[in-house]
């Protein structure tokens, strides 16, 4: 992420915050949400590939890509799925990444941890 | 979980070993009985080379670091506080899921754990006075939160604060602590929140709140001690507060650069 937000420059999103609700303390949970983001990083990737013009950032967002490929066979063989279930996966485009994003509740508001409101410490 | 997850990897790794063996001798076995390779390649000479990435992606770094990072969490409701991870052990505590001035309430969770009912809970320090500083919360009264990796160290007898980060002083300072009929308490605490521009001269343009309690409880919002400036600067060091730190207010505004919510804080 820091060699991605360095080459994005002012042009990357802010850092978002987390809450992966009980997905983290139930096995199957673990398993089913991994493969869905997996499969889901790895199409939204694909869906962006066009719109970078430079062959040296292509050349790098590939190498993501196809670790992010790996990872998403290698969970898929975990939970016991077809690793590669297509001849050709398809791409997803930002908005509806974005769309099945948002529908899990994920990212989430910073906690507000300041405030302008006086003390009421002892002193 | 982590067992069977070995288990096929391992697997894995074998059954791609046994694969690209078979693929090694079928193709030495071919070529050795095959024209020279090259005679059946095309030229190579006209194919460009690959473009350079435009950056390199570093070694990942391990996330798992808990001698040095400090993991904490808001709470998304008020939270009922047990002594162990039971509705039926006996409760300790109900915290708020804001603080008394405003922010979200933060806790510090280490350790997790499952109920008779399958419900999982986390250990967690929790605010509050030196006698009951950890106790379990229900696990989805935990929203998100964040990390840290410094630790401010406060010496009530140096009369002394500390900031480290990565084993390094970055920040030393004279402070004020609490007088003998009002001590600050001892133990590991942890930064609750940050206070700015607020019309208080008295504690100064910059303060943070603690998760320490003092034994002054009937203090109008419960007698949690703070870090904060000061408007007589010509008492530090020395013990002359109610609890709280004082620091000079350069000083404070200093350690505003650099101190961050949640950040542990050890009062020896």
């Amino acid at each position: 992420m820091k060699a991605l937000r360095q080459a994005l420059g002012a042009a990357a999103v802010a850092r978002p915050a987390f809450d992966f609700q009980d997905t983290t303390s139930d096995d199957e949970a673990f398993l089913r949400t991994a493969v869905a983001f997996e499969d889901l990083a790895t199409a939204a990737y694909k869906g962006q590939l066009g719109n970078l013009r430079s062959r040296e950032y292509l050349a790098a967002a590939l190498s993501i890509h196809s670790v992010e490929a790996r990872h998403a066979a290698w969970i898929r063989y975990l939970a016991g799925r077809v690793p590669a279930a297509d001849p050709v996966d398809e791409p997803i485009s930002r908005p509806e990444a974005e769309r099945i994003v948002a529908s899990t509740g994920f990212i989430v508001s910073r906690p507000a941890t300041t405030s302008d409101r006086a003390p009421s410490f002892t002193g | 979980m982590l067992r069977r997850a070995a288990v096929l990897v391992v697997a894995c790794w074998c059954a791609l070993a046994i694969g690209c063996l078979v693929v090694v001798v079928a193709a030495v076995a071919s070529i050795s009985s095959s024209p020279a390779p090259a005679a059946l390649l095309p030229p190579t000479a006209d194919i460009a080379a690959p473009p350079a990435p435009a950056f390199d992606v570093p070694a990942p770094r391990r996330l798992d670091d808990a001698v040095t990072t400090s993991r904490w969490a808001s709470l998304a409701r008020d939270a009922e506080v047990y002594v162990s991870p039971s509705r039926e052990s006996g409760r300790v505590a109900l915290l708020s899921r804001l603080t008394p001035e405003g922010t979200d309430n933060i806790v510090v969770p280490f350790r997790r754990a499952v109920d008779d009912e399958g419900r999982p809970w986390v250990e967690a320090q929790i605010p509050g006075l030196p006698s009951r500083q950890t106790g379990w919360i229900e696990s989805d009264a935990l929203g998100t939160g964040g990390e840290s990796r410094a630790r401010l160290v406060v010496d009530r007898e140096r009369l002394t604060l500390s900031y480290v980060r990565a084993g390094r002083e970055l920040l030393r300072a004279r402070i004020g602590v609490g007088r003998r009929d009002a001590p600050t308490p001892a133990g590991r605490f942890y930064v609750r929140n940050k206070l700015t521009r607020y019309a208080s001269l008295r504690y100064g343009p910059l303060a943070y709140g603690l998760s320490a309690r003092s034994r002054l409880t009937d203090w109008p919002g419960g007698g949690f001690i703070g870090i904060h400036g000061t408007d007589r600067p010509g008492l530090l060091p020395g013990a002359v507060s109610h609890g709280c730190i004082r620091m000079a207010n350069a000083d404070i505004v200093r350690l505003g650069r650099l101190l961050r919510v949640g950040t542990p804080v050890l009062i020896v």
